[in-house]
């Protein structure tokens, strides 16, 4: 565009940019004219829609004819719209007369708006009465003629006709009720004049009965205060029997009430103590709570001391309503103040719990005084047979098998072997001597132990249940097995004609309420559990087997160690045991035992041979025969031996010969520097000493910590030659 | 295009333009077209009105004709870019000289556009809108 412009010149242009913009606006213009124009259609057929939907007819009326009308008129009129739109509105007008009357009406008001009522003629001949309302189309050109809309009266004129004919009826009704009432305004003045007559009669009267009121509402009115009392010395009663019920019914004692025993009130919480309703209890003979004749009896001793006192306390045990038995502590009171027909009051108060935990709390005691004894005697019994055995073997060492004494110390060896086995019953229940705790695969023991008791025991058949999970526990597999056995030769013994041992491990997660109970740390546990078919046990055994020397066994057939060991074993262990049995009915025991979440270890046994060696060895214990003893056997085995009898000297000895000192084979419990202490300081002169500690028995704590600190050898007295010939060249040969 | 309008007169404030031209029809016309469109429109009708209502109503926008009575168009433009308050005014040229060197001498003084007369609005109302989109593009880089 721009390069046909430039032919233009600046005059031009300009006259050019004028006549464009002002096409522009000529064009902006017809496009609004169009829109305009859109709309005002769009408003025609609104208009249009609205006139065809209402219903009052409507119409354009120009010079006497009609122009245009809705639909709504033909319905009012009967004309169809094509019949009216041209015709003269002179059809309209029953004659010349009205239309002319019409015709002035519309002249008047030719300024705008008028209305007027008029009956219109129907297409068919009758009239319709019509509200006609007429304007000018434009008032500043009548030319335009008028606008009329006719709305049909005929409904309205039946309801205004029907509504005057209401009215006359109203009228007559309302003149009949005014001579009526006419009459009655007579009879009401004869009336009056009667009463007046009697008025002065009943004056009279009056006052003659006033009299008699007065004398009546005294007595009336002492009457009432009477009432009054009474009702409110009830209402103080029902509110203390209210009060009564809610503080019985709120306490969790039972409350019986009883006259000549028998009961006559019971409260709600006899429900959760003795297992009776109350209304079950009420009327009945108070017989029921009690488990024996003897015992119901009993109570009828009480009945003199309440003669002297108002209360009586005492604990006694009652039967429930399911049969189980619970001990109460009971508090009888007499009501009133004397002895009316027995009348007393009794409170229950379950004491089964407290007394149970009571009993356990003695029980773990007097376990625990026996437990410390018990291991006292045990490690002095076992530095006698160290020095029995160590001589023994050192004869027997010497001799050859043909040699007429060789047999006598073998026994001698035997009957140690023996000892010490007691002695380490009564260590395990002394919970002491728990030396090789390593993790162990509990069904790995059971089935061991089964294995070799099942061997000799073939009358018994033994059924297993393991927990399938690979459950581990922390102990000391020799101590484990120990305890084992003892329960199995148990059940042996309770099933004399042969029976089934039921054998059970699963792992138990121990609630802290449990776990408080047998004083252990809740977890996971493993339960071991052990029924057999046998006699059973009555209540007072069951309470008495974890003690020691407790036996039912004849004479000679059981230490009554068995239990009492296992007991302080497992305890020793973290875990605790149960027992549940019944005459005539079997027992289990349930063995519990903190699980583990270590790998099992499993070491390899060694050979059973005397191993000889000639290096040297300090050999350190208080006990004078121990040192000789233990002298003679490692002399025996080829060493040298150095003895010291406390720790101070074993130490001077081995600061001076570190060198020629190979091992030191060291005693646990000395007096003045234990062997704990000896080994500490052994290690700050030599970090690389070779020790074996060695003990009739050790505090846990203290072989435990050696342990820990390096010692990896441990001989339990009474030892053997073999297994002390074993334990050295193990050390020095590492 | 209705949009456009409702959108500016809703969301931004109103973009003011500056009309000069010495022909009334001319300037009145734009005038009325513009407002229609939601803008801010000034009329001057002389070189010197233009720098006053210029320097009072700071435009965004300037319609500037050359040929204009007391001072011409390419004065007022160089006058306008060479004042700090109006030196970002967006100045197009609208103007019946339309030899190349007077387009360049118009370009020269600082006008961004020039359109040679005769023009119609719709053109001249696409140039506006461009230059607006340009400033609006601006002022969001900027925040």
């Amino acid at each position: 565009m721009d390069h046909t412009n430039t032919q233009l010149d600046e005059q031009q242009r300009r006259i050019l940019q004028e006549y464009i913009f002002n096409l522009e606006d000529v064009q902006e213009q017809a496009e609004e004219l169009t829109v305009a124009n859109a709309k005002l259609r769009q408003s025609e057929n609104i208009l249009m829609a609205v006139l065809d939907s209402t219903t009052h007819g409507i119409c354009l009326v120009k010079n006497r004819a009609f122009a245009w009308c809705n639909r709504a008129l033909t319905d009012i009129l009967g004309w169809k719209q094509e019949e009216l739109i041209g015709a003269e509105t002179g059809i309209l007008y029953p004659d010349d007369e009205e239309r002319t009357k019409i015709e002035d009406i519309i002249q008047t008001h030719k300024e705008g708006l008028f209305n007027c009522e008029y009956d219109l003629l129907h297409k068919k001949g009758h009239l319709v009465p019509c509200l006609l309302t007429g304007r000018l189309q434009d008032k500043n050109d009548p030319s335009k003629g008028f606008v009329f809309s006719v709305t049909d009266f005929t409904k309205l004129k039946r309801a205004q006709e029907e509504l005057k004919r209401a009215y006359q009826e109203l009228e007559e009704h309302a003149n009949e009720l005014l001579h009526a009432n006419e009459q009655l305004d007579r009879e009401i003045k004869e009336r009056k004049e009667t009463e007046k007559k009697l008025n002065q009669y009943r004056n009279h009267l009056e006052d003659l009965v006033r009299e008699r009121t007065a004398q009546l509402k005294q007595i009336n009115e002492q009457l009432q205060r009477e009432i009054t009392e009474k009702e409110r010395k009830e209402e103080t009663l029902v509110y203390l029997e209210e009060l009564k019920s809610s503080i019985l019914s709120g306490i969790s004692q039972a409350v019986i009430g009883l006259e000549e025993r028998k009961i006559i009130f019971a409260n709600d919480a006899v429900e959760t103590i003795l297992g009776w309703k109350p209304e079950e209890l009420i009327g009945k003979n108070s017989r029921i709570l009690y488990r024996t004749e003897e015992e119901y009896k009993q109570l009828n001793r009480i009945y003199p001391i309440l003669q002297h006192q108002e209360r009586h306390n005492e604990e006694a045990i009652f039967r429930r309503r399911d049969g189980k038995e619970i001990i109460c502590r009971l508090i009888i009171s007499r009501i009133g103040s004397s002895l009316t027909n027995k009348r007393i009051v009794a409170v229950y108060d379950d004491i089964s719990e407290q007394k149970k935990l009571e009993e356990q709390l003695l029980h773990s005691h007097k376990m625990e005084a026996v437990g410390s004894l018990a291991g006292g005697i045990a490690h002095d019994i076992n530095n006698i047979l160290m020095g029995i055995q160590g001589y023994a073997s050192l004869a027997i060492y010497d001799l050859d098998s043909s040699h007429p004494h060789y047999k006598n110390f073998a026994s001698i060896e035997e009957l140690v072997r023996s000892g010490a086995n007691l002695t380490k019953q009564l260590l395990g229940f002394a919970r002491k001597g728990k030396y090789e705790v390593k993790p162990l695969n509990i069904n790995e023991v059971v089935e061991k132990t089964l294995s070799m008791f099942g061997r000799t025991k073939k009358e018994i058949t033994i059924l297993t249940e393991y927990e399938r999970a690979l459950s581990v526990v922390e102990a000391d597999q020799g101590q484990i097995e120990q305890v084992l056995i003892n329960l199995y030769v148990n059940a042996w013994h309770a099933m004399p004609g042969g029976g089934t041992l039921y054998l059970k491990t699963e792992r138990i997660l121990l609630d802290d309420h449990t776990a408080e109970i047998h004083s252990v740390t809740p977890g996971t546990f493993i339960r071991l559990t052990i029924t057999d078919t046998g006699v059973g046990m009555d209540s007072k055994t069951r309470g008495r087997i974890f003690e020691p020397f407790f036996t039912t066994k004849e004479m000679g057939h059981g230490t009554g160690l068995g239990l009492a060991s296992a007991y302080g074993i497992i305890k020793n262990h973290g875990g605790f045991i149960e027992v549940e049995s019944e005459k005539g009915h079997g027992s289990t025991f349930h063995v519990y035992l903190p699980i583990s979440d270590k790998d099992v270890t499993r070491d390899t046994t060694s050979a059973a041979n005397i191993l000889r060696g000639t290096e040297t060895i300090l050999l350190v214990d208080d006990e004078p025969f121990i040192l000789d003893v233990g002298r003679e056997m490692l002399k025996a085995l080829g060493y040298r031996v150095i003895t010291v009898n406390n720790g101070k000297d074993a130490l001077n000895i081995y600061a001076d010969q570190r060198h020629s000192i190979a091992l030191v084979i060291l005693d646990i419990i000395m007096p003045d520097m234990s062997g704990e202490e000896t080994f500490a300081r052994l290690k700050m002169i030599d970090e690389n000493v070779k020790v074996i500690v060695s003990s009739g028995y050790s505090k846990q704590s203290q072989s435990d910590s050696l342990m820990t600190q390096g010692c990896r050898s441990f001989l339990q007295k009474p030892f053997r030659i073999n297994t002390l010939s074993q334990a050295i060249r193990q050390i020095l040969e590492t | 295009m209705g949009k456009h309008k409702s959108e500016r007169s809703l969301f931004m404030e109103s973009l003011k333009i500056l009309v000069v031209d010495d022909e009334a029809p001319i300037s009145s016309y734009l005038q009325r077209k513009l407002t229609k469109q939601g803008y801010m429109v000034y009329t001057a009708d002389d070189g010197e009105e233009a720098l006053r209502q210029a320097f009072l109503r700071l435009p965004d926008i300037v319609l500037l004709d050359v040929k204009l009575p007391k001072l011409n168009g390419i004065e007022v433009c160089k006058i306008l870019k060479s004042d700090d308050r109006t030196k970002d005014a967006q100045i197009i040229m609208l103007s019946a000289k339309a030899q190349s060197d007077e387009v360049q001498q118009g370009l020269d003084a600082g006008a961004v556009r020039y359109l040679c007369k005769p023009v119609g609005f719709p053109e001249i109302f696409e140039e506006i809108r461009r230059l607006h989109d340009k400033g609006e593009a601006l002022k969001k880089g900027r925040s």
